[in-house]
């Protein structure tokens, strides 16, 4: 589901990421801008789809009209409708929301687990390591479907908060080993060796100097996870145990737009074209952020 | 990736058979291939015998049990492999295929006479005992037969089946044999139906041989019948089932001579074997009707099934209680476009509350209340108070009921002007059941009956009357008395033609009421290959034995 | 090493209990009467569902049920399903065919997302390299149920290239549109992990030193280059190898391959316990030997790692 990546973090000398030259960096490449531009205008379209939806006339994802189904693009359509008859470009305007919300809730409840237990376990070290690690390979090895449909199941509700959290559930392990080996590597820098002899605290090293470190090829991953959740989202939603109605994501339309794929492909097309064009400029932001960061990619 | 197509044929070893549980419109659960009947081989369709060579192969959902008393999911299977005590066919009609007659003056006390010379595969001969055994053994509490409940109705069954403790007994005291060929059964109330209940699909009346209970755990890997099909191997975990016709079947022939039921997990995937010549037979997902219809031309089958599709109604909600209200909701669902849309235009709308495959149904007995009419409704609600608070639209998800539902939610959403109507799908089919039954569902539910022998007697009970050895898990929120008093009348009648009348009047009561809102009457629905030459079915399913196929 | 070894085993057996435990607290905690579910809509009688209950222990508590579970397990019983089938059988009859499946999935991983991975490194900036990257990300963007009926309907249906379903073609190619299917995610990864590592050390200065030396760009690669930059590679292969032994529900859907993924789908759905527990407990196991051997050879391969232990 997440795309694992081994970061190589190269501390600099004086303990803490070179951050000056990223920017530098990043905004001589056209690559860049065009992706940034996809992310900001989803951004834009999230929080307010309302400006968007009605821009081809219609505008509101629950106006189904079963005498229109599955008609192709046309005027009043610009991308058809689906089977239930609803405006497939209203919603993927109000889908946008609710993917990219699944994609960053997602992302950010891993992150926040991941870097509590990949700190713990890296800069501890011994015991706490171990249990960690045995914690993270029964995540990771767990049935993720199962989870899912107890999670889903006991807490009655299919909302977008609910299926993040089963998404997280499953997205932190990956992250935390990430986090995990990064402050392994941090931890043998001399700097940090030089703070402990000064007599820093524990919690004061990890803040100060540790985490900073390890924050950057993280969030480097991160980016790219967003991607994979909000793909991950819809296979979730294909075997039933994702989101369901009245929710409006791209993996609901894709999932019942699979079923008639071959009779009205433009139900399958559109939604899929949003959804790469998404997962792509992410993953491609994140890439790109990465090689920037990492100074021997520069 | 230009390799040549290298694929091995599965070439000429194989025959047919078919999930049921993959059966077009009606599949629910796990198991439930509703109301599949296929016919033994009985049928009087006029054949030139086995045809040396032929065969077909059938994709088919896993089958699990196959010993006939507990078969669940192995419809197909099991009939191919057994013949009925009678037949009967899409009309209605009911012929004798392994019995000889079937009469009683009383509708309580019913004789039945068996044809001489029937063997089961294993050469020995079909006797009363085979039959009076088996329906010991399947109605005996403690070896929890899933279909004991089929046999709920012969006297002593409540002996078998205490309300707690070991039975002490293990046969029914309806049940006497009179001669090798005759024996007689005794139900603990008149049912002039019983002949019907006796028919292709009620596999818990099949017969079964003494010396499977020498080991009923290799029995139920490989049953031994008396029908047109024989298996030859025990069932293997995981594989294929393949049948040969019985030599020495004693009633009309098979046409094709053998038949290789291949699982399948998903419909869409055996489907896409038949358009590549891999499978012969396969059922269509209501997703698949309008491509199927295309593609498949006239080998798409569309079968009038005993099946009905309703929409239930949570009669707990005080909401509810104003009939208005649920005419209303009746009255706001365009089942015409809904059937065009979701189902090709294949199946029927509803206008009765048996499907008309079931003799006497009262067909456009529900009027104008099962007529689409959206002013009407809207204006019928605003009389009966209008509306307040959320509608849920609930199904068991994970069976392909998606898109049926959500259409539903969306008519009632925009024809009756409540904003609150959602859908939601519950993980499986057990979530499903325990809201059921615990009244927790907060808004209009599924609901249908695939019912195993087509008699209105069996739709209604479904719905009204607690039965089968068990309470009323699946029937609707109210149960009024009127139409359980006249559903017992009905029941009592030698003479079906009064039953019917008995019954037509329960459905008119129903009518005014609505506790159920008729939605559609099923069709299960089959591709074939080109090499399928005849497909004759019976009640929806397909008659196995009369398949013919172009060799 | 030894002591490793041991301390390994040790928290095997604590892990294993505590896993198989919560597994079953979460099939017993799933909604809904799964015997009175057995035959779908169609009730089955009260007696028949008193006795299945009571056969397959559904009226005991946890405690007693997980017990009884373990105690077992210690004679090698896996238990039965709700049909009386034993789990042990079914997951026997499933496991070759998810094996098979990933494996092959793993090959394609390892072949064509190394070469993929090298040769764009090899070509750092230029247009394969974008290209590969590119083609990459786009793979992993499409869901795999889209993705795999899509190549079904073309390459199975349509061209046949390809069986449409199931393994009676046998090894390779009843398995191969499946597993390409299954491995286009781990594909990708695994390119532009090798991408990157070899990027890495192709800018290092130990390379610089070896192209001072004289030797063979060749060999450099060949030999040097790819030894050091396999390790995240191997790393991330060992760890992915265990995703794909956990079987491929959509996958093994689609492409009608009766393996582990479809037997654990079909099981939690039908609430059995003892076969979810049996089948999600070999995956944890799986994944819990398999991060063991990394860690072991990780640790042989460099001294850093085993100063702590």
């Amino acid at each position: 589901m997440t795309v694992e990546i081994e970061p190589s973090v190269t501390p600099a000398a004086d303990g803490s990421v070179v951050r000056r030259g990223v920017w530098r960096t990043l905004r001589r490449r056209p690559a860049f801008w065009v992706c940034l531009v996809a992310v900001a205008l989803l951004a834009v379209v999230a929080a307010w789809p309302a400006g968007f939806g009605g821009l081809f006339g219609g505008g509101d994802p629950y106006d189904c009209d079963l005498l229109e189904s599955a008609v192709g693009p046309g005027p009043g359509h610009p991308l058809g409708t689906d089977l239930q008859g609803c405006d497939i470009y209203t919603g993927l305007v109000y889908g946008t929301r609710t993917s990219l919300s699944i994609g960053l809730l997602t992302t950010a409840l891993a992150l926040g687990i991941a870097f509590l237990v990949g700190t713990t376990a890296g800069y501890r070290g011994g015991w706490a390591d171990s249990v960690l690690a045995r914690v993270t390979d029964i995540f990771l090895g767990f049935p993720f479907i199962l989870g899912a449909i107890i999670i889903l199941n006991s807490t009655g509700d299919r909302s977008v908060l609910t299926v993040s959290v089963v998404l997280a559930i499953f997205t932190w392990p990956t992250m935390a080993r990430i986090v995990r080996t990064s402050v392994r590597q941090v931890c043998d820098a001399e700097f940090v060796a030089a703070a402990r002899a000064m007599g820093l605290r524990s919690s004061r090293i990890v803040v100060r100097y540790v985490l900073p470190n390890a924050l950057g090829p993280t969030l480097a991953v991160a980016t790219i996870t967003v991607g994979g959740v909000i793909v991950a989202e819809s296979t979730l939603t294909f075997l039933g145990v994702g989101l369901q109605a009245p929710s409006v994501s791209w993996g609901l339309q894709l999932a019942s737009a699979q079923a008639q794929f071959q009779e009205h492909p433009h139900m399958l097309l559109f939604p899929s074209l949003v959804l790469s064009v998404t997962v792509i400029s992410l993953i491609a932001l994140g890439d790109m952020l990465r090689d920037a960061l990492d100074p021997r990619g520069r | 990736m230009q390799h040549p197509h290298r694929r091995r044929r599965r070439a000429a070893v194989v025959a047919v058979a078919f999930a049921l549980a993959l059966t077009g419109a009606c599949s629910v659960p796990a198991g439930d291939e509703p109301g599949s009947e296929e016919s033994g081989g009985a049928q009087p369709s006029a054949s030139s015998g086995t045809q040396p060579g032929t065969s077909l192969v059938v994709a088919e959902s896993e089958p699990g049990d196959l010993n006939p008393g507990k078969q669940i999911t192995a419809y197909d299977q099991v009939m191919a492999l057994y013949t009925s005590l009678t037949d009967v066919a899409t009309d209605g009609t009911v012929t004798m295929a392994a019995a000889d007659s079937v009469t009683s003056d009383d509708a309580t006390t019913w004789t039945i006479k068996l044809k001489d010379g029937w063997t089961f595969h294993n050469g020995e001969p079909v006797t009363s005992s085979s039959y009076v055994d088996a329906w010991n053994a399947t109605a005996y509490g403690p070896n929890a037969w899933a279909n004991s409940g089929q046999l709920a109705e012969i006297a002593g069954y409540d002996d078998l089946n205490p309300e707690s403790g070991k039975p002490t007994t293990d046969t029914m005291s309806g049940l006497a044999v009179v001669d090798d060929l005759t024996f007689t059964v005794t139900l603990s109330a008149p049912d002039g139906q019983f002949p019907l209940q006796l028919s292709q699909a009620q596999t818990g009346l099949f017969p079964i041989p003494e010396s499977a209970f020498d080991d009923l755990d290799a029995y139920n890997l490989q049953p031994v019948g008396q029908g047109p099909y024989m298996m030859t191997e025990p069932h293997q975990e995981n594989e294929d089932i393949t049948v040969v016709a019985y030599d020495d079947y004693a009633g009309t022939a098979p046409l094709t001579e053998s038949i290789v039921f291949k699982n399948y997990a998903d419909t869409s995937t055996a489907y896409n074997d038949v358009l590549a010549g891999n499978v012969d037979v396969a059922g269509v997902a209501p997703a698949k009707i309008a491509t199927a219809m295309k593609e498949f031309g006239d080998h798409f089958y569309a079968n009038p099934a005993p099946g009905i599709a309703f929409l239930g109604l949570p009669l707990w909600d005080e909401r509810y209680d104003d009939v208005r209200v649920r005419q209303a909701i009746s009255m706001a669902i365009d089942r015409d476009t809904i059937n065009d849309v979701i189902y090709g235009g294949q199946l029927e709308p509803a206008t009765a509350f048996t499907p008309p495959t079931e003799p006497g149904t009262p067909e456009g007995v529900c009027g104008e209340w099962c007529t689409y009419d959206p002013t009407k409704a809207k204006q019928l609600l605003e009389e009966a108070g209008g509306w307040s608070g959320e509608m849920v639209v609930t199904y068991p998800g994970g069976f392909g009921l998606d898109e049926l539902y959500k259409a539903y939610a969306n008519q009632l959403r925009q024809n009756l002007g409540i904003d609150e109507v959602t859908t939601k799908s519950t993980a499986d089919f057990a979530e499903f059941a325990e809201l059921r039954a615990d009244a927790k569902l907060e808004g209009p539910y599924f609901s249908r009956w695939g019912a195993l022998y087509p008699s209105q007697q069996n739709t209604l009970r479904a719905f009204f009357v607690p039965g089968g050895g068990g309470g009323c898990t699946n029937c609707s929120a109210s149960q009024p008395d009127e139409v359980v008093d006249l559903l017992e009348q009905a029941d009592g009648q030698v003479d079906q033609d009064a039953a019917i009348a008995l019954y037509g009047q329960a459905q008119e009561i129903l009518a005014e009421q609505l506790p159920i809102i008729p939605m559609f009457y099923e069709k299960y629905m089959f591709v074939t290959s080109d090499k399928v030459s005849d497909f004759p079915s019976s009640q929806g399913s397909p008659v196995w034995s009369q398949v013919a196929v172009s060799s | 090493m030894m002591r490793f070894v041991v301390r390994r085993l040790l928290e095997l057996v604590v892990v294993f209990l505590g896993v198989t435990f919560l597994i079953y607290a979460m099939v017993f905690a799933l909604q809904g009467d799964p015997i009175a579910a057995l035959a779908g809509d169609r009730p089955l009688p009260d007696s028949v569902v008193r006795v299945l209950r009571a056969r397959y222990h559904l009226d005991e508590s946890l405690w007693q049920q997980y017990l009884r579970y373990l105690g077992g397990l210690l004679q090698g019983d896996l238990g039965t399903d709700f049909t009386g089938r034993p789990v042990s059988e079914r997951m026997a009859s499933r496991w070759p065919t998810t094996i098979v499946l990933a494996l092959t999935a793993w090959l394609l991983e390892v072949l064509v997302g190394v070469s993929l991975g090298l040769w764009a490194a090899l070509r750092h900036g230029r247009l394969a390299d974008r290209a590969v990257l590119l083609g990459t990300i786009v793979v992993s963007s499409i869901p795999i149920f889209v993705l795999g009926a899509t190549a079904q309907l073309y390459l199975g249906v349509r061209w046949r290239v390809f069986p449409v379903s199931g393994t009676q073609d046998g090894w390779p190619m009843g398995f191969l549109l499946p597993a390409a299917c299954l491995a286009v995610f781990g594909l990708a990864a695994v390119s532009r992990l090798m991408r990157g590592s070899v990027i890495d050390a192709m800018s290092s200065d130990w390379v610089r030193t070896l192209r001072a030396k004289g030797l063979s760009p060749r060999r450099i690669v060949g030999v040097h280059v790819m030894r050091n930059s396999g390790i995240p590679v191997l790393t991330f292969l060992a760890v992915d190898l265990g995703y794909l032994l956990g079987g491929a529900i959509v996958v093994e859907g689609i492409f009608n391959m009766p393996g582990i993924g479809q037997l654990l789908f079909a099981a939690i759905r039908a609430h059995e316990g003892p076969t979810v527990v049996g089948v999600s407990t070999v995956l944890i196991l799986i994944f819990l030997v398999i991060s063991a051997l990394v860690d072991i050879t990780n640790s042989l391969l460099d001294p850093r790692i085993r100063r702590d232990r």
